[in-house]
């Protein structure tokens, strides 16, 4: 059984600087690791998975350059080095027994720009039990405690989901097939094909003496050189097939090593012409941006007008108020003119004009107090009532009237509003394209079209290899026979040496019919038996209960069956997710090799109340579980009171800045 | 307004000018490309400090470097008959008045406007529309 005590991160990804995480290393231990979207939770399964097995995979399955895994902030710092460093405890019968494994990459001496995984050396650490090996050793204590083929069932990602969606298909991908065969190889089926090869093998060293024998009797000595003959040829052939399987073997490795690699350029494709978006969105912003201020330029040519404006107004207005007060003086200056005249006849006049009588005295001497008093208010007019200020005011007026405002206030706030946007737009922008350059550092265009050319090579050789593996099970097929049609005619001889070395040869090659047997049988209980332990964790863990269970297929793939019988055909995200667990879960109490279990973003598809029995039912899940969650999945205080008081540790990824992240222990 | 006897003025100027602080305040603003040229810079610089009420000094400048020719600068006197109306102690000499008033308007942007290389022209024309809403009798001083 695997455990892990330590995982020491040194700029993977966006973790710049040393990191550590420490847990018991012991069963029964439940680590919680928060950290929001970007900050680096699939980085930290990357990292084990990378010191491990040399491989950290992105979305889309595809390898990572070396080059991309290093934190950029640190190769801003001129640092060409990443590590990662993993403490296990290895437990078994015997007792624990301490592993320690380091991989490092580190730029070659020499290469001041490393981009090529060629360009960096590699260094591997690996003690045991406190002693130092050989490098060389180091694949070999990985598989003895978790071979990558089986890995995925422990370092648990978004990933599986959809290798497991392929398992339900009829049709299974060659994919499909590879999980199957990680299947097997967990619950141990690979150790019963082992005891069939070594019955293979006894059973034809049994074959051949009895051959040996059988040429000394002279009747059937001609079968006995044919069967000697024909079963060396039956080996050969079989080796043939055996190693054209090999070779077609490596050959599909090759080509799956290459369609992954593509598929890794194809997303680095996709971002290579997002990045040429980007840079022409950023071109079109950078021209519309020059238009716009060479619009805003010619338009203030003419704002002073518009400055000028306000004040032109405010004085307009003052000289328009003092002239309406000069012309209403110049009116009551003229009525009063009349006025004076008026009274001034009065005074003078001793006659009525109309009447001819004597004016009184007392009418007249009315009119002189009258004329007094308009004399009086024509005396304060005399200034203001200036008819040449009146004149020159209006004339004033006409030409501050004339210095027109050109009215571009308007466009000119309008301009600088989309300047602003523009800005806005174009720093936004241009972070995201510094955010693509970052992906996309190390990229080769040229190898996709190498790999390309490689690949079409490799499917002409695996058909080859196909015709060439086609032919000889052919030919094996018609030697099998021939052989088996000789070995008839010698069974005509009755003699007691040969009769036992007869029954020697078919007790072997019986008892390997019965392991060929017994594999099929074992495989067929294990299916049972998966089906069985998915089955029970399935329906602690949903709450729809018209869902009577799991039904397995060949493949292992699990559909869900209704309370009718029926098979459920389709299913939501939620419910795959579940199904997916659930054979985790199974596989993971059938295991042979046990380990701990890691899973990044578990909850992402679940509604509450499925959040709420995973989480009971993951400190089950294995003897270790570290789970890596989201706030939008966990929520600390509401979705943790199931696992209260199983929790070991609780970390935090902390994504203190775009390209850096940080492994806190959290103080909680 | 000011009291200050145009006729105690020296005879008006064909040619005008700005000191050396002025001219960096118009190259700022030219290499920020707020301004195709210099003139343009200038006449806004006038008109802000007309807006902002800031009377101009009639006495003898200082030190300036000649930069145009008044009639290029006000083509159509536009300039210069606002000059005349607004401030009628410069009467006689409105280009002596709009040079001051050019370099109190530069130090305006300067000191109020520019921060950095950025200059935001609706600021400004905000500023005065409100400087001469709230001004009433008098135009308040920026």
């Amino acid at each position: 059984m695997m455990l892990l005590k330590c995982v020491n991160i040194e700029n993977f990804g966006p973790y710049y600087g040393k990191h550590s995480l420490t847990l018991k290393g012991d069963t029964d231990e439940l680590v919680i690791i928060h950290g929001e979207n970007m900050a680096g939770k699939t980085s930290f399964l990357n990292a084990i998975r990378w010191c491990l097995y040399g491989v950290a995979k992105d979305r889309s399955g595809g390898a990572i350059p070396t080059v991309q895994l290093i934190n950029t902030g640190a190769v801003s710092e001129g640092s060409k080095r990443v590590s990662v460093e993993i403490m296990i405890v290895d437990r078994d019968a015997d007792g624990d027994t301490d592993v320690h494994l380091r991989r490092q990459r580190q730029g070659k001496s020499g290469i001041a720009n490393p981009t090529a995984d060629k360009d960096f050396d590699e260094f591997l650490d690996v003690d045991v039990a406190g002693n130092v090996l050989p490098d060389d050793q180091f694949d070999d204590q990985v598989n003895n405690l978790m071979p990558e083929r089986i890995s995925r069932f422990f370092l648990f990602d978004g990933e599986l989901l959809k290798e497991y969606e392929e398992l339900v298909r009829e049709d299974s991908s060659m994919h499909a097939r590879e999980v199957k065969r990680a299947i097997e190889m967990i619950l141990g089926v690979p150790a019963a094909q082992n005891g069939k090869t070594d019955l293979d093998e006894l059973g034809a060293k049994a074959a051949r003496a009895y051959n040996r024998e059988a040429k000394k009797h002279a009747d059937i000595h001609e079968s006995a050189e044919a069967a000697d003959r024909l079963r060396d040829e039956v080996e050969t052939v079989a080796e043939e097939v055996k190693e054209l399987e090999r070779q077609r073997g490596i050959t599909q490795k090759q080509l799956t090593d290459i369609r992954e690699d593509l598929a890794s350029q194809d997303h680095l494709a996709d971002k290579a012409k997002t990045l040429g978006d980007l840079e022409d969105r950023l071109e079109t912003l950078a021209v519309a941006r020059k238009e716009k201020e060479q619009h805003r330029r010619e338009l203030a040519r003419d704002l002073w007008r518009d400055v000028l404006e306000p004040r032109l107004r405010h004085e307009v207005d003052k000289l328009e108020r003092e002239r309406e007060a000069i012309g209403k003086a110049m009116n009551e200056k003229s009525v009063l003119l009349q006025e004076r005249a008026k009274q001034h006849k009065a005074i003078e006049e001793e006659k009525c004009a109309t009447c001819g009588q004597d004016i009184p005295e007392d009418r007249k001497m009315k009119a002189k107090a009258s004329l007094a008093g308009v004399e009086e208010r024509l005396e304060q007019l005399e200034a203001m009532a200036d008819g040449d200020r009146h004149d020159s005011l209006g004339a004033t007026i006409k030409r501050m009237r004339d210095v027109a405002p050109a009215g571009v206030s308007t466009a000119l706030v309008e301009i600088e509003g989309d300047l602003a946007r523009n800005d806005t737009d174009r720093v936004k922008m241009q972070r995201r394209k510094v955010g693509v350059e970052d992906d996309l550092r190390g990229f080769d265009p040229d190898r996709i079209r190498k790999h390309e050319r490689e690949k079409d090579g490799l499917l002409r050789l695996i058909g080859k290899h196909d015709d060439a593996i086609g032919r000889a099970t052919d030919t094996l097929a018609e030697k099998r026979h021939d052989l088996r049609e000789h070995q008839k005619k010698m069974q005509s001889r009755d003699e007691p040496t040969l009769n036992q070395l007869r029954i020697e040869r078919d007790l072997y090659e019986g008892a390997g019919a019965i392991f060929e047997a017994s594999i099929s049988d074992l495989t067929d209980e294990l299916r049972g038996r998966v089906e069985e332990e998915a089955s029970s964790i399935f329906k602690s863990l949903t709450t729809d209960s018209s869902y009577a269970g799991l039904r397995i297929n060949e493949n292992y793939g699990l559909s869900i069956v209704a309370n009718t019988g029926d098979i459920v055909p389709v299913r939501s995200a939620g419910a795959e997710q579940i199904v997916a667990l659930s054979l985790i879960g199974a596989l993971n109490r059938l295991a042979a090799k046990r380990g701990p279990v890691i899973m990044d973003t578990p909850f992402g598809r679940l509604d509450r109340s499925h959040r709420e029995n995973i989480m009971r039912f993951v400190p089950t899940l294995a003897d270790q579980v570290a789970l890596l969650v989201h706030s939008g999945e966990i929520d600390p205080e509401r979705d943790l009171g199931p696992v209260k008081g199983k929790i070991s540790g609780e970390y935090r990824i902390v994504h203190v800045e775009s390209t850096k992240s940080r492994l806190e222990k959290s103080s909680g | 307004m000011s009291s200050e006897s145009a006729s105690s003025q020296e005879k008006d100027l064909v040619q005008i000018g700005a000191s050396q602080q002025s001219r960096d305040v118009l190259d700022r603003l030219k290499d920020a490309g707020h301004i195709e040229d210099y003139m343009d810079g200038y006449r806004l610089a006038i008109a802000l400090a007309i807006g902002f009420g800031r009377e101009p000094a009639l006495a003898p400048r200082g030190e300036r470097k000649t930069m145009f020719a008044v009639g290029n600068l006000d083509p159509d006197n536009a300039l210069r008959e606002a000059i005349r109306e607004i401030y009628p102690q410069a009467r006689s000499v409105p280009s002596r008045a709009a040079e001051d008033l050019a370099e109190q308007g530069l130090a305006i942007a300067k000191d109020k406007y520019m921060q950095g290389e950025e200059l935001s022209f609706a600021e400004i024309v905000s500023a005065v529309q409100k400087a001469n809403e709230l001004a009433g009798e008098s135009p308040s001083k920026a």
